[in-house]
């Protein structure tokens, strides 16, 4: 048997290969991009190379890394998904060839001014989402073939699973920074109570919307709230970050709980339509004694008092925020024992398949005794085993003490 | 227990459309919930009603009830009424502690 002889672009391609499975594990996509496109000019003999992602909030192509067309780079250039030559590869989802370049086909000042003549562009697909766009070209004229195309098409394929695999961790990262940077681990010092939080990112769907706040009030009062807005990643995180914002300053200029959580609904159906939060606040006199508290579509929070089992408040429950129905909602007074401790939660802490979420709220009840802030959370945490949970676990306990 | 995929019948009768829920109302499937409810609304004539049938469902989370609204501020636009009927103990629940059973029409 005669072996075909090696081409000398089989060692290329082998090496295209080895770089972007090397890269899949280490995820740096500049790194990757920048090597894949040194090479796949290389192993075509094309002059420029270079790749753009889809940005889809804003439908356009964004070049991101590039090879002899750097400028593009630097310039930050941006296509309308459609428009131009790399616009077009992106809406059809299919190779585009140009055989010569002009003003009509082309629509990067850039290609046009590096003198190009010929271009290939492929789709980088992954899990049939388009994901960008990369395109080779050539000073000179060149009838880029099949087999140009279908190696292109190859290494956009990896580049493109790369490219989601970082993204992915990229979104994971920034999600937990902000959900991190908003959860307060060390909670206001302040008279009459002492206060613990603990946030647990679900387990298979990740970081989601849930927050806790406690902030001072001018007149003495506390503010304490948890919230969780529908929906997981990135989204979610700034959307929480916004009600998180807004909602504090509600109450610095209302005190009625209710009044400020319907704030909170105007405010998130006129600046973030389509998202939904339930949200429990909840002003605690400047004495400790008494809480005022209005809930949101939340799930209503535990009450021990000294001696006694914890048990769940009775409360009246509104629409969650961003329904679209202005309904009324009402506040409710709940007096506080001196050295009692209040648990408010977010639903992944008690809600379990295949179970009405009423065991997972008794389950949290027994475990809720009037004791500091901190013992409480980590008994819940250790009790509740939400090693099991789907879903973002978020807890706020209050203890009070004498002033 | 592992999250069971959603399985959605569309029944179309005189007085309406029903959409016949079998599985879970979760994350991962809550848009299919909604893509349906859309393709009906967009593609069916006079206005009706939308009757969601929780009765398959098992678990519903809040990315579950956030489709339920989103399908019920669609039907508004659109002119229907949204209905949502048979759902089990445990779904029935969520949306009770929700506050959401008269906004659903949850009969």
């Amino acid at each position: 048997v005669i072996q075909p002889e090696p081409q000398p672009g089989d060692e290329v391609l082998h090496r295209i290969m080895a770089v972007t499975d090397a890269a899949l594990s280490q995820l740096d996509n500049e790194a990757l991009f920048n090597e894949l496109l040194g090479r796949i000019c290389a192993l075509l003999s094309s002059d420029t190379a270079a790749i753009m992602l889809v940005d889809a909030d804003a439908q356009q192509l964004v070049t991101v890394a590039a090879c002899g067309l750097e400028d593009e780079v630097r310039q930050g250039f941006r296509l309308d998904i459609g428009m131009g030559f790399t616009g077009r590869v992106a809406a059809t989802r299919a190779p585009v060839i140009v055989d010569r370049v002009d003003a009509e086909t082309v629509m990067s000042s850039v290609l046009l001014r590096a003198g190009v003549h010929a271009l290939a562009g492929v789709p980088m697909m992954a899990d049939g989402e388009l994901v960008g766009v990369l395109h080779v070209g050539t000073y000179r004229p060149r009838q880029f073939t099949e087999p140009d195309i279908a190696l292109l098409q190859l290494v956009a394929d990896r580049a493109a699973l790369a490219s989601q695999a970082g993204r992915h961790r990229a979104e994971r990262e920034a999600t937990l920074a902000i959900q991190r940077s908003l959860l307060p681990t060390r909670l206001p010092r302040v008279p009459g109570v002492d206060l613990a939080g603990r946030y647990v990112p679900g387990h298979h769907l990740g970081v989601g919307g849930d927050w806790y706040d406690v902030f001072k009030l001018p007149s003495g009062e506390l503010g304490v709230v948890v919230g969780d807005v529908s929906g997981h990643g990135l989204r979610s995180a700034v959307v929480m970050g916004r009600l998180r914002s807004a909602l504090r300053s509600y109450a610095l200029i209302e005190d009625d709980p209710a009044t400020v959580l319907a704030f909170l609904d105007r405010k998130i159906q006129h600046f973030e339509h389509g998202n939904l939060a339930t949200v429990l606040y909840a002003r605690i006199s400047s004495d400790r004694t008494k809480m005022l508290l209005s809930s949101a579509g939340h799930l209503a929070p535990v009450l021990a008092a000294p001696g006694e089992p914890g048990r769940l408040l009775s409360l009246p429950v509104d629409l969650p925020v961003g329904v679209g129905d202005s309904s009324a909602r009402c506040t409710v007074a709940v007096d506080l024992p001196i050295g009692c401790t209040v648990v408010a939660y977010t639903d992944g802490l008690v809600e379990r398949r295949g179970e009405i979420i009423d065991e997972g709220q008794r389950r949290l009840a027994a475990r809720v005794r009037a004791e500091p802030a901190e013992s409480a959370c980590t008994s819940i945490m250790a009790g509740m085993d939400v090693s099991d949970a789907d879903d973002d676990v978020a807890i706020l306990a209050i203890h009070t003490t004498v002033i | 227990v592992a999250s069971q995929a959603l399985e959605i019948d569309v029944v179309h009768e005189t007085s309406g459309v029903v959409l016949a829920l079998a599985g879970d109302l979760d994350l991962a499937t809550a848009g299919d919930l909604v893509a349906a409810a859309e393709h009906v609304l967009a593609e069916s004539g006079a206005s009706q009603e939308l009757v969601v049938d929780l009765g398959g469902v098992g678990f519903c989370d809040s990315a579950g009830i956030s489709a339920m609204v989103t399908v019920r501020r669609l039907s508004t636009q659109y002119g229907w009424v949204l209905r949502v009927t048979k759902a089990q103990p445990q779904v029935r629940r969520v949306l009770e502690l929700t506050g959401l059973t008269a906004h659903l029409n949850l009969t």
